[in-house]
């Protein structure tokens, strides 16, 4: 099985929240999502982002953890707590450099993407980027995203898989709004 | 033709990927209830429950490649949402019309005796033509050809049409006067991608048909050009190459500018305009006055943008021209359809892959509904039921004489101005929800109210069904059978994930035991199953314009899809249509129509100075009767707005999330406001989906298109109040 | 890895030199302390039952497997600083209730799913009746002396507790108790053996080491236990000493795998409680005002420690705008992410955040 990843083409986020919706359609996911769009700045455009995990190489929310309750897979996806394990002291919430770990106070128990570890762990994309309608969130092979970096042809600074735009190396890849610069236009 | 090619090709976005498969589930293919996009979807069905539990994706389907909007992925919640009607309502105290309010559980029975006798009544007393048929498009082809078979065998009546006047039928009359024959798109959309300049017109692609949005980016990833005309910077807009920000209402005047331009920089396609096409030359002469500077006046867009639209369109070798609700919902709005698609007949750009005129179909069957005689004035097979050789074969199939086939009937609205005017006194609604899709709510509701009976068959209790007095419960479309025809043009099949929910059946089962009771049962009994009604539909069709008869289940099946036309069984389908270069006007050419500008019904003035302008929201479809009830999407867009900019915004003294009153001169509804630069100053723009008095229909003006009765939804003059100043007075 | 930066300080705590390692003195107290009760207990070894003797094995094994797994867990730095923390809040009012909270009737759990906290009451306080009358016996805290009459004497700690009817209620549920323990520990055990064999996301991640063992194993002394019982009834006691065998054998690899699997987090749960204080007494002290809105929303004191221990890892998120993202409420903190891809500042736009917790 040749190893994907999850890319986000920020450029092409169209706010419809399809990520949301399918994230909360995961089979762990207990029908709630795990995952964010922004309004870039909603008094002036549309621009929208997506936040999801980026699913550091090095994760603050594991390493702040006091009870070891948040793995990281084999396929370097950082889990979500485990229920046994986690003591509801809040720690990733804090330490995320994204604010990603959401947490629910009722079930004193952290929440967070583990990127639908049941489809992913067997090659299959996850909920979210299986259905992202603008191609925003895809799941592609190294190799597909160089080539994506070649098409684009990006020399400036807007290519991004980690610094100094993130705070540490990433499994997932992200490219920065700005790609259409870069593209040569048929005519 | 002869030989049947199995599957559609798989485009670059198609990824062969296996499915999760959780134990004791079973995965139903079928499409999305909402949308014409009709996505691909999965429906997980527990085998114990044998209840659907959930969605996966369908990564096999060519067209959406397992992509799906908000909508799409909590569509399954649906069907067993704690909200189905169950069992047949009986309203006895008619004094609560127009409330939820007074209704009792019966039993089929005693609502189909009820029924039965109510219309039988109304008939001797008023006529056959007294009781009415307002049906939708969000349903199986099958239903809608029996809807109107429905009507004009069973009730015997004229007055049957459909929601489809405030959504299709404009693009239908542009098409079918540019072209003769009206099928959305000219090709399929798995080449919309593969072009080179997208000029998409009056669409909020991103909002309305999310699952286009892949395609669409990928033609600008590619090098290629988007244009985008939109009085807002929707989100595609906002990445457009050139937006084309016009008034609302306006689109005539651009297109008229445009294709001037083409003409007078060389872009013409000479020999296909002169072999295969009519009316260049007044068209020609027309739009010569559409000067750059002309048309900016008119419309409000700056010069360079048109002149580079034109520019980029012109040179583009290959172009798809696309356009939706923003062009057509206007009282000129089949002129509007006409008149981008002059773009592609002047230059060529058309009958070839890659390269066309599509319209975004709205509802989920908008193509094939339309097709098959639920409007007023059509049989099925897109067959006139004013021309008696088309009647005549119709009666054929139905086991009727042509004396016994009703007159043409009136449209949507007119027929509630007949209900207004006690011509119509009974009304059969089905598969709509017109008391907040139709436009100047206030008169509308009234002559709801004021019928002497009303039938609603839902399967929620819908603002329209508060006006009944019987209500039947029906079934969603995971718990019945049939075909859908998309915004492509292609016939694809819906299938049955899950018995119906209680006591409700599917319309067609509904409209035949009616008919038995109404003593038609001879054209009616034989039709058991949702495929017996496929078959004699298919049949009827044979022969029209939109002929399905080669369009089998099977077929369907295997090639992922039929498009029509399809005639027989060997026949694989058009995917793209006018190959050939033959049109489907008698002399097989296509006609450039030359179209004087008109502004909108009514323009701003001093007491109203603002233009109001209407839509959808990613989140919600059509009336919102469905999706208002989804969690999900309720949370992410509870209510409505008013999208104000931010220097109209400062002139009237209001914030943002500030709830002020906007009102016409035929309605009132108060809104959050929205500040946002991406709506031009002199616009307002409300979504449509919300009932009672959060309708923006209210407001909204009822100026209809001459030929598609059409209402002007995008564009009628409003005014904003602030709320404290009211309070002051 | 976190310890070295640790072990310097430990240098001039005099009873601490005495001991090669803090497991050392763990192991050497609680032996030390075990062997005092037990003495104690057994009026000065009169009074051992030597036929439970390899339970004694087990439960030492099991201390020093724990201590092991305990301490070197404890080293690390966050897990240091809740506990420090959090034992000098021990005796905060609201400890009792949280304590009963999360460790007696599992509040949370029951906000999770009734099914699953059904399971954990059923296993958890099952475990813990067979617990109350197994460990006493063992090392003969507790035992019953016969004196002819058709009367047990029940003695506890050495000292002559009451006078319980040989077929009365009292003596029918100490009989009994393990069996019922038993019948509660297979109930829930199966109940968890179906919920993972069900739910999808359980599938997904469970592995059987891991997951499945011990429950296993849970099964396993459990049947066995019963099994005893069925023997001494219906078989006239057939095959007992080796089912006896069996069974004390299944218990003691259990205690002894316990620390080191999925069980581990029993012993280790009192730390929610631990957190719980930590979070309330510093919520109470000072609250840390987030440096774009100003909303209060994370104590002052966790704030800092969490900067601290990623700092032990190198992981200083100290930003050009003169802030560190720990001092960012999460909304905000999101929000600048989205400023620092855009190019724009989003978390200076003072519009509430859209949506993102809609429930599917």
């Amino acid at each position: 099985m040749v190893k994907k990843r999850l890319y986000l083409e920020l450029e092409n986020c169209i706010g419809c929240r399809s990520c949301l919706a399918a994230c909360t359609q995961c089979g762990g996911h207990e029908q709630r999502n795990r995952n964010y769009v922004y309004d870039v700045n909603p008094l002036k455009n549309r621009q929208t982002m997506p936040l999801m995990c980026l699913h550091c190489v090095n994760p603050a929310c594991a390493r702040s953890c006091p009870a070891q309750a948040i793995q990281i897979h084999e396929t370097g996806a950082v889990l979500s707590a485990l229920v046994e394990k986690c003591i509801g002291c809040q720690n990733c919430t804090i330490a995320c450099p994204y604010g990603i770990p959401k947490f629910d106070t009722e079930q004193n128990l952290m929440y967070k993407c583990d990127l639908c570890i049941d489809r992913t762990k067997d090659g299959i994309p996850p909920m979210c980027a299986s259905v992202c309608p603008s191609n925003t969130l895809q799941w592609l092979t190294d190799e597909e995203i160089e080539a994506k970096q070649k098409q684009f042809n990006l020399d400036n600074g807007k290519w991004v898989t980690s610094m100094p735009y993130l705070e540490g190396e990433t499994n997932v890849r992200v490219n920065l709004p700005g790609i259409l610069q870069g593209v040569t236009k048929l005519f | 033709m002869q030989e049947v090619n199995t599957k559609a090709p798989k485009d670059k976005f198609f990824r062969e990927i296996e499915n999760v498969r959780h134990p004791n589930e079973t995965l139903i293919k079928t499409h999305c209830a909402y949308c014409g996009m009709q996505c691909g979807m999965n429906l997980r069905v527990n085998t114990k429950t044998n209840q659907i539990i959930g969605v996966e994706p369908r990564y096999d389907w060519p067209v959406t490649v397992g992509k799906m909007c908000p909508k799409g992925v909590t569509a399954y919640q649906q069907t067993n949402h704690p909200d189905r009607i169950l069992k047949p309502l009986i309203r006895d105290d008619a004094s609560l019309k127009g409330t939820d309010k007074g209704f009792r559980e019966a039993s089929w029975e005693e609502a189909y005796d009820l029924i039965a006798r109510k219309f039988k009544e109304l008939q001797g007393k008023y006529g056959k033509d007294t009781l009415s048929v307002f049906s939708g498009v969000s349903m199986t082809n099958e239903k809608c050809y029996l809807t109107g078979k429905f009507a004009r065998v069973a009730l015997q009546t004229r007055y049957i049409d459909y929601n489809g006047r405030f959504c299709m039928s404009s693009a239908a009359g542009g098409f079918l006067r540019s072209f003769g024959v009206d099928r959305g798109s000219t090709l399929p959309w798995t080449d919309i991608h593969e072009t080179d300049c997208l000029f998409i017109a009056g669409s909020n692609t991103a909002e309305c048909h999310p699952t286009s949005m892949f395609r669409v980016w990928n033609v600008q990833e590619r090098g290629g050009y988007l244009i985008v005309a939109d009085p807002r910077e929707t989100p595609i807009a906002r990445r457009a190459d050139v937006h084309l920000d016009l008034r609302p209402g306006t689109d005539l005047a651009l297109a008229n500018g445009i294709v001037n331009l083409l003409i007078q920089n060389g872009y013409v396609d000479e020999e296909f305009v002169n072999q295969h096409t009519n009316g260049f030359e007044e068209t020609k002469e027309l739009v010569n006055q559409f000067t750059p500077e002309y048309t900016s006046q008119i419309t409000g867009v700056a010069v360079e943008k048109i002149i580079r639209a034109a520019e980029i369109y012109g040179k583009a070798p290959n172009a798809v021209v696309m356009f939706a609700r923003g062009i057509e919902q206007q009282h000129k709005g089949v002129d509007n359809v006409s008149g981008y698609t002059n773009m592609a007949l002047v230059t060529g750009k058309i009958g070839r892959p890659k390269s066309g005129v599509a319209t975004f179909t709205g509802q989920g069957n908008g193509q094939g509904g339309r097709e098959h005689g639920q409007k007023s004035d059509l049989l099925p097979g897109y067959r006139k039921i004013t021309n008696p050789k088309h009647v005549e074969e119709v009666c054929q199939v139905w086991g009727i004489t042509p004396e016994e086939m009703p007159q043409p009937g009136v449209s949507a609205y007119e027929m509630f101005e007949l209900m207004d005017q006690k011509t119509i006194r009974g009304l059969y609604l089905l598969c709509s929800n017109p008391a907040v899709s139709a436009p100047n709510q206030n008169f509308v509701r009234k002559a709801l109210k004021g019928l002497d009976f009303m039938v609603c068959v839902d399967f929620y209790l819908s603002e329209s069904a508060e006006f009944a007095d019987v209500i039947l419960p029906t079934v969603t479309w995971s718990e019945d059978e049939g075909t859908v025809t998309n915004l492509e043009g292609r016939i694809i099949k819906i299938n049955k994930a899950q018995e119906p929910l209680g006591e409700s059946k599917p319309d067609w089962q509904i409209q035949v035991e009616l008919s038995e009771r109404l003593g038609r049962g001879k054209y009616f009994s034989h039709l058991k199953t949702a495929r017996d009604v496929a078959d004699e539909f298919r049949l009827a069709s044979k022969g029209g314009y939109a002929d399905y008869y080669g369009a089998t289940w099977d077929k369907i099946d295997k090639q992922d899809g039929v498009f029509w036309p399809c005639r027989d069984e060997e026949d694989p389908g058009t995917p793209h249509m006018f190959l050939d270069k033959k049109f489907y006007h008698p002399d097989g050419k296509a006609k450039i129509c030359a179209l004087p500008y008109r502004p909108p019904a009514e323009e701003p003035d001093a007491e109203y100075p603002l233009r109001l302008t209407t839509g959808r929201v990613v989140f919600h479809y059509l009336s919102g009767n469905q999706t208002r009830r989804i969690q999900f999407l309720r949370d992410m867009c509870p209510e409505p707005y008013v999208e104000v900019h931010p220097e109209t915004a400062a002139k009237y003294n209001i914030e943002h999330e500030e709830y002020v009153r906007l009102y016409t001169r035929r309605g009132e509804a108060e809104y959050k406001v929205k500040i946002t630069e991406a709506i031009r100053k002199d616009t307002v723009f409300v979504p449509y989906h919300f009932g009672h008095e959060k309708s923006i229909n209210l407001l909204t003006i009822a100026a209809l298109d001459p030929i598609s009765r059409m209402p002007e939804f995008k564009a009628c003059a409003a005014q904003i109040e602030k709320l404290e100043m009211k309070k002051v007075q | 890895m976190e310890s070295t930066i640790q072990s310097a300080k430990k240098r001039d705590n005099t009873v601490n030199n005495a001991f090669a390692s803090h497991f050392a003195k763990s192991m050497f107290l609680t032996v030390v302390g075990l062997a005092i009760l037990v003495f104690i207990g057994t009026r000065m070894f009169t009074h051992i039952d030597l036929n439970l003797y390899g339970y004694m094995v087990g439960t030492i094994t099991f201390l020093g497997g724990f201590f092991y797994r305990f301490i070197s867990w404890g080293e690390r730095p966050p897990t240091k600083i809740i506990i420090k923390k959090g034992l000098k809040l021990l005796f905060r009012k609201s400890t009792a209730k949280t304590a009963v909270s999360h460790l007696a009737i599992y509040d949370f759990i029951k906000k999770r799913g009734f099914y699953r906290w059904m399971q954990h009451i059923l296993i958890g306080w099952g475990c813990v009746l067979a617990c109350l009358v197994t460990f006493p016996l063992v090392f003969s805290w507790m035992y019953f002396n016969m004196d002819g009459n058709g009367y047990y004497t029940v003695v506890l700690m050495g000292v002559d507790l009451v006078r319980i009817k040989a077929d009365g209620i009292i003596a029918w549920f100490s009989y009994n108790a393990l069996n019922i323990s038993a019948i509660m520990v297979i109930t829930g055990v199966c109940m968890a053996l179906y919920r993972r064999m069900k739910n999808m996301q359980a599938r997904a991640e469970q592995k059987f080491m891991y997951d499945f063992l011990p429950l296993y194993m849970l099964l396993f002394i459990s049947v066995t236990g019963l099994l005893l019982t069925v023997q001494n009834v219906f078989l006239h006691g057939w095959m007992q000493p080796q089912m006896s065998l069996i069974h004390q054998f299944s218990v003691i690899v259990t205690l002894i795998y316990l620390p080191f699997g999925k069980l581990a987090h029993i012993p280790f749960r009192p730390m929610s409680v631990l957190a719980r204080n930590y979070r309330e007494h510093y919520g109470e002290q000072h609250m840390k005002e987030c440096k774009v809105c100003g909303d209060k929303f994370v104590s002052v004191e966790q704030s800092n420690d969490v900067i601290q221990v990623l700092g032990t890892n190198n992981m200083e998120f100290n930003m050009e705008d003169g802030f560190n993202l720990a001092e960012l409420c999460l909304p905000c903190r999101r929000k600048y992410r989205i400023a620092r891809f855009s190019g724009f500042a989003t978390h200076q736009v003072k519009v509430k955040e859209a949506n993102q917790n809609a429930r599917g």
